[in-house]
């Protein structure tokens, strides 16, 4: 029998430090102490035991599944970093789409007017969008391009008939 | 003899009458009809059917051969797209040729994909004569300026209000 | 048998005398419903309402039935007006008018009609006779129809002539029930894009149509006199109706056909190079429809600022007492009109100072050299220009180049080029003066124009060197000099020159001819530099006699023009000085006329550099504009405008003289720098070309033939408003119901410190 106590819980009067009279007086009155069989007691120590397993058995699981989420986004990053994803259409292209300032469409015309929306910044870094060759390109480089694509002759620098 | 004269007379009154009378009505006031104008103005619309594929640009060019009809007005068409009246060039009138183009910057769900009227021609011209054009659809283009190969491009002529 | 003749014949008697009747006299029909506006006019009515199948024919509503009210007090005297003459009823009862009254088919001779009428009303058609010898009796009504008929009215421009004065229709205030009804124009919206010196504006007019009835809004407006107008759209609803440049004759066809026809159409037209006239047809009940203008134009650097005018009113001409043409409002009514104007200025260098003495101005964001800027509300009534004026930083006396390439050409394009003078000839001593001061003491100058006028020659006058002499003289009804010949500035010639000038009065006409010959044609002193400054608004109606007269008789005369007023004549104050080789300045009523006349003081005190040419150098250079290139004055740089092929790097050499010295400056440029790049420079430099033929033009009757046809090819090549070009949109979707609607002229009100009764109001004569 497991002679474990702490004396903060004594089980009889025999184990309190009082006078005698009043020793005896609390035996009288306490009913004798239960007789705890040795398997009541291992019985209990063994569940004891099975809480503590199983909150160990809870707390080793949710470490290893945390354990294992890092280590799997670790291994996903590593990838990633050391084998990177393809550009998005919205990332910046190498080249400059090109342009016809000579016999232009419309389609040229709507072609710089897509690249200023997407790619405002990279299409004033372009020599060959500077249509009208000011300092930045805007709409009036896209109305130029438009314009001389509807144009049915072009403008000579000579044709004046009067000056 | 009293009797022929008088029988005479009934005529020649009954002719003068006869003869009279489709004038006056003729003439009276207010319910002769304006003689009809000598020139007619019409519309004409430009459809570009991209065959399913969503459009967003065109160019067209036309050349207006009726005698005597000239273009008063060009007008954007029916989607939101091209609402706005298409680029042209305004020497191009003198010729009675034109190019138009337009193109839209909406995403593909905000352009048409069937057949749209991208824009219409304001004509004048003279009464009873009926519209004539020769057209080339120089090129129709999708949302990332790819061309539609299979695009056709059709006037219908409006009709006279 | 006897019985059964006699009928016959008697019926045929009545048979025969009806149809005599009816061919001869005519029969009407029923009148129409009546209108929902009782008044009356159309310019585009028929020379012989007889013409038509019957007199007070509904067939097209443009004779209309009923009374109409007399013209309002403030309104022009010429309106028209529609009264019975006569009185009872008619020969045929059953022609009635919707009010009662009634009114007669009966042809007479025009020369017997009855003259009682009022309100200046006169019988301008002359109906055919149809029993000779006629007359109508008292016991017939007739109706007296008064057109208004301007000058050369639907006149379409000989290709020998200047243009015609803009024409009017009828004027609307109040309806039938006497209710005051807003006018046509609802609404102007301006939205200016100002970048380096180049302004592109747009400017949107909203016509709504707030009567019963379909009409056609007639509006006269200004525009700065240099803008190139090349884009011209027309929204009804949700539809945009891009317009084309045509031939005006043809163009003005196609409106009226197309106006007659029912379907909505608007025209603008040219009638001076700074005034335009706005026609929308077939407005129907309720409808809006606007139009949008696009132009673009050179900002002036006048005395270290740029200058972006925006011109809100036609000032009232005066010339041999001519009629106006323009509607006004007399200061007690409004139209309803306003204006709202925002202007984004990209200066491209940092903007030092930014000012406008005309309107109160908010700035809604701005960086260093950027801001936005719009109009209070609270100042929204369009009567006087907006003249806003912006600094820049640094000195501005280096001349530079702004170039447009052709998208279709790499080496070839338009370029702007502005010329100041060169620092150094500050230094330099001045010549005498022989100072010429004309004033103009027409009706539209009393008032506050007046005062400014006087404050300025007063300042003139006592701030002139010992050695110079001066000539003052009035002009208004005739010219009038104060000395026979120009008289030393010293203190008593100064004090009774002051004392003349103290005592005008503006009450008088406008012969700025005389003026012009008063001032030039006298002998002049060598010794001298002759300076002619002419004061006034410059609304006259002779435009193209006053600067024929200029190019006569200027001799070695420089005129310079101060512009007094809110509303000036800038077109002809701007060509008055660049014919004369001198300068402009613009006083307005809230300038300091001190702080104008000073700086004009300064200007002319340093030598000009005169006989200007220049050497483009390595550039080819054609149709360079002005063919003549105007003096330099300090703080008055001129601009040049022209085509060019070549590429990179030039130098351009311009010479002239100082007095008796040569100068050659030369000026480095590179047409290839995108920093010197703008777009609307071919629309600028097409417009200089019209401007530069049609000054010829106007000015030289044999060279007509040719330069016309040049303005129309320049013109329609470039897609622009001229003289002989318009701008035309028809809708042809829809046809309106019933006939073209009625002709409504848009009131605008008097500019801002012309005394209406001394103008419009028909004092000034």
């Amino acid at each position: 029998m497991s002679t474990e106590n702490d004396n903060l819980s004594p089980t009889s009067p025999d184990e309190l430090a009082i006078p005698a009279g009043l020793r005896a007086a609390l035996r009288g009155s306490m009913p004798p102490a239960p007789v705890i069989g040795h398997a009541l007691d291992a019985a209990i120590v063994h569940m004891a035991r099975e809480k503590f397993a199983e909150r160990r058995r809870g707390r080793m699981i949710r470490y290893s599944l945390f354990a294992a989420t890092a280590a799997a986004a670790a291994s996903v990053l590593l990838f990633f970093s050391l084998n990177p994803l393809a550009p998005t259409a919205v990332s910046p292209r190498p080249a400059a789409i090109a342009i016809n300032t000579t016999h232009p469409t419309i389609l040229d015309a709507f072609a710089l007017a897509r690249e200023l929306r997407d790619h405002p910044q990279l299409v004033q870094q372009t020599a060959a969008y500077h249509v009208t060759h000011r300092s930045r390109v805007d709409q009036h480089d896209i109305d130029a391009l438009a314009g001389a694509a509807v144009a049915l002759t072009p403008v000579s620098a000579n044709s004046e008939a009067t000056q | 003899m009293k009797l022929r004269m008088t029988k005479l007379a009934i005529l020649v009154v009954l002719s003068l009458s006869a003869f009279l009378l489709p004038i006056s009505t003729s003439s009276s006031a207010g319910n002769s009809p304006m003689p009809p104008p000598a020139i007619q103005f019409t519309h004409v619309d430009i459809v570009v059917d991209p065959h399913g594929h969503t459009l967003a640009a065109y160019q067209l060019s036309l050349v207006l051969t009726t005698p005597n009809a000239q273009i008063v007005g060009i007008e954007g068409g029916d989607h939101a797209a091209f609402n706005a009246a298409p680029y042209y060039d305004p020497a191009a009138m003198q010729n009675h040729k034109i190019i138009v183009a337009a193109y839209s910057l909406n995403a593909a769900k905000d352009l048409p994909v069937g057949k749209t009227r991208v824009a219409r021609l304001h004509i004048q011209l003279p009464a009873n004569a009926t519209p004539q054009f020769t057209s080339e659809l120089t090129v129709a283009a999708t949302t990332d300026g790819a061309a539609i190969p299979n695009a056709t491009a059709s006037l219908q002529p409006g009709e006279n209000p | 048998m006897i019985r059964l003749r006699a009928l016959l014949l008697i019926s045929s008697v009545l048979l025969l005398g009806v149809a005599f009747i009816c061919t001869f006299h005519g029969c009407a029909s029923s009148p129409g419903p009546e209108h929902g506006l009782k008044y009356f006019g159309n310019e585009n009515a028929p020379e012989r309402p007889g013409s038509e199948s019957g007199f007070g024919v509904k067939e097209d509503n443009r004779a209309s039935f009923g009374q109409v009210k007399p013209p309002s007090a403030g309104v022009s005297g010429n309106l028209p007006a529609l009264v019975p003459v006569g009185a009872g009823s008619g020969a045929n009862p059953s022609n009635h008018n919707g009010d009662g009254s009634s009114f007669s088919g009966t042809w007479f001779d025009s020369g017997s009609i009855p003259s009682r009428v009022v309100n200046n009303a006169e019988v301008i058609a002359t109906l055919p006779i149809a029993v000779p010898g006629s007359v109508p009796s008292e016991a017939e009504e007739i109706w007296v129809i008064q057109r208004f008929v301007p000058a050369k009215a639907n006149a379409q421009p000989a290709d020998n002539q200047a243009p015609v004065e803009p024409g009017t229709g009828a004027l609307m205030a109040r309806t039938a029930d006497q209710r005051l009804v807003p006018v046509p124009l609802k609404h102007t919206d301006v939205h200016a894009s100002i970048s380096a010196y180049i302004a592109s504006v747009d400017v949107t007019q909203q016509f709504e149509n707030p009567y019963s009835e379909k009409i056609e809004a007639v509006y006269v407006f200004p525009l700065p006199h240099d803008a190139a107008i090349n884009e011209f759209v027309m929204t009804i609803g949700e539809r945009h109706i891009r317009g084309l440049i045509r031939d005006r004759a043809e163009a003005q066809q196609i409106y009226n056909q197309a106006k007659e026809q029912g379907y909505v159409a608007s025209l603008l037209t040219q009638e001076r190079p700074n005034i335009f006239t706005q026609s929308v047809a077939n407005i129907e009940p309720g409808k809006q429809i606007d139009i949008a203008i696009k132009y673009y134009n050179t900002l002036a650097y006048v005395d270290g600022a740029y200058e972006f005018v925006f011109p809100m009113v036609v000032g009232p001409p005066h010339a041999s007492g001519q009629a106006t043409e323009v509607h006004y409002l007399n200061p007690a009514q409004r139209s309803g009109h306003d204006i709202s104007v925002t202007i984004d200025l990209d200066a491209g260098v940092a903007v030092e100072q930014l000012s406008c003495a005309t309107h109160h101005l908010v700035i809604k964001s701005h960086t260093a050299s950027t801001a936005t800027i719009t109009l209070d509300p609270a100042d929204s009534i369009p009567n006087k220009d907006l003249v806003l004026r912006y600094q820049v930083a640094g000195k501005h006396t280096k001349s530079a180049i702004l170039t447009q390439r052709d998208p279709k050409d790499a080496n070839s394009g338009y370029f702007t080029l502005v010329l100041y003078p060169p620092e150094d000839l500050t230094s330099l001593p001045r010549k005498p003066l022989e100072m010429v001061f004309t004033v103009d003491v027409s009706g539209s100058q009393s008032g506050e124009p007046l005062k400014q006028e006087k404050a300025a020659v007063r300042y003139a006058l006592t701030h002139m060197d010992a050695n110079d002499t001066f000539q003052v003289i009035r002009f208004g009804n005739t010219a009038i000099r104060r000395y026979a010949a120009p008289v030393a500035a010293n203190a008593e010639n100064v004090k009774d020159a002051l004392g003349w000038v103290e005592g005008f009065d503006a009450n008088e006409g406008t012969m700025l001819v005389d003026g012009l010959r008063a001032s030039l044609n006298f002998p002049h002193d060598p010794a001298r530099l002759r300076f002619v400054t002419f004061l006034t608004d410059g609304f006259i109606g002779n435009e193209a006699e006053a600067l024929t007269e200029i190019k006569k008789d200027l001799g070695a005369s420089r005129i310079f023009t101060f512009g007094v007023g809110s509303s000036t004549n800038r077109y002809l104050l701007d060509h008055m000085a660049k014919l004369g080789s001198g300068a402009v300045a613009y006083l307005n009523l809230k300038d300091d006329a001190d702080t104008v006349m000073a700086q004009f003081f300064s200007r002319i005190s340093h030598p000009a550099l005169t006989d200007i040419s220049l050497d483009f150098g390595s550039l080819k250079v054609s149709g360079v504009y002005p063919s003549r290139i105007p003096d330099l004055f300090a703080g008055r740089p001129v601009v040049v405008t022209g085509r060019y092929t070549g590429s990179g790097e030039a130098t351009i050499h311009i010479k002239g003289s100082v007095g008796r010295e040569t100068r050659d400056i030369p000026l480095t440029v590179n047409v290839s720098d995108p920093a010197n790049v703008h777009a609307g420079l071919a629309a600028i430099w097409a417009r200089h070309k019209i401007a530069e033929l049609y000054d010829s033009a106007v000015t030289s009757t044999n060279a007509a033939a040719e330069l016309v046809p040049a303005i129309k090819s320049t013109a329609l090549s470039y897609g622009l408003m001229s003289p002989y070009t318009a701008f035309l949109a028809v809708d042809s979707l829809a046809r309106t119901e019933g006939g073209h609607g009625t002709t409504v002229a848009v009131p605008v009100p008097v500019p801002e410190g012309v005394r209406y009764e001394t103008t419009v109001g028909g004092g000034g004569h």
